[in-house]
């Protein structure tokens, strides 16, 4: 360490390891906890990433629950009155399982709930 | 300071040349340093960055002039260094370290420069001279002598502030290749220049700091 031959740098070299031996405890302990948090393995990016994607599909549920019952609503009770009265009222369930059907043939089953009924006469499928 | 920085360490040089402060040529500056003050490579990360942080924290107080932004620095250069250099083999982390840790000081530094520049203009002149600023360094309890404990303390405060009025650069070649003790080409890939530079930077710095010395006598 002290092959240079030169009394200012052994006398700068000498003071700077004085100081570095009396590092106050404080310091040492925040600069060993420092060390630590350093080598902690990497959970970190992953959090980042996990963070506003968690978010963003809390904020898309919210989203979707919000507006779901104001875009289903007015054609919910339609649908299964027309399903019921088409129906003779026994397959609810037929109905909610052809949902997709009805809402993409809205305007037949209008037309079809205003028709009269005729006893003993099912309607024909949507599709057909 | 420059009573006390000059003194000899009598443990040190056994008979020590009393001028030599001011006539050893600045060739004498460029023989070859042990490594790191003979440190053996270390085992592991962790052992190496558990065997540099006092160091570390105390070059970058010195440059800083201050403990907590000190702290910060060495946190940050731990963290880079781990992130990013974490496979590397263990001869490299030394100027990987200190090369990180010279620029975030220097990011440190001119961002206290810039922050000065608009206080100044916002605040009226001698507004920040609280005269706060304290010793940085507080002798250790085990030291045998008081007093030589007061003058090592002041000598230490003094160098500390003879070095921030360096050029960047010679500070930075002075803090690695004499306090830290780094070859020449470690300092060099620490500094990201030539091994010329480096000599160049450090030979200004010595005699800067030999000039200072003349003027505290």
């Amino acid at each position: 360490m002290n092959d240079i031959r030169d009394p200012l740098a052994d006398r700068a070299r000498s003071l700077f390891d004085g100081a570095v031996r009396g590092v106050d405890a404080a310091t040492a302990a925040r600069l060993r906890s420092a060390r630590r948090a350093a080598l902690q393995p990497r959970h970190a990016p992953i959090a980042r990433f996990l963070l506003p994607a968690g978010a963003f599909a809390a904020a898309a549920l919210a989203l979707g629950l919000v507006w779901h019952p104001h875009a289903g609503a007015p054609a919910t009770p339609a649908v299964t009155v027309a399903a019921a009265a088409s129906s003779g009222g026994d397959s609810l369930a037929v109905a909610d399982a052809a949902d997709l059907d009805l809402y993409q043939n809205l305007d037949f089953y209008d037309w079809l709930a205003t028709q009269p009924q005729q006893p003993g006469v099912a309607p024909a499928p949507a599709g057909d | 300071m420059g009573s006390v920085i000059s003194q000899e360490t009598a443990d040190e040089e056994p008979h020590p040349p009393r001028q030599c402060a001011m006539s050893v040529p600045a060739t004498a500056l460029l023989q070859p340093l042990p490594e790191a003050g003979t440190r053996s490579l270390p085992a592991s990360l962790e052992s190496f960055l558990a065997q540099v942080e006092r160091r570390a924290w105390r070059v970058a107080e010195m440059g800083l002039n201050d403990r907590e932004e000190a702290l910060d620095a060495v946190q940050d250069a731990m963290l880079r260094l781990v992130r990013s250099y974490r496979e590397r083999p263990p001869e490299e982390w030394s100027p990987l370290f200190w090369g990180i840790l010279r620029r975030r000081i220097t990011d440190l530094q001119r961002r206290r420069k810039v922050r000065s520049i608009v206080v100044g203009w916002l605040a009226p002149r001698g507004s920040d001279e609280d005269g706060d600023d304290g010793p940085l360094w507080e002798p250790a309890d085990l030291a045998p002598d008081p007093q030589q404990r007061l003058l090592d303390s002041s000598a230490y405060a003094a160098m500390g502030e003879a070095v921030r009025k360096l050029p960047r650069r010679q500070q930075e070649a002075f803090m690695l290749r004499m306090l830290e003790g780094l070859d020449v080409a470690a300092t060099a890939q620490a500094m990201g220049c030539s091994a010329g530079s480096v000599k160049t930077h450090l030979s200004r710095a010595m005699e800067a700091l030999r000039n200072h010395l003349e003027d505290w006598r």
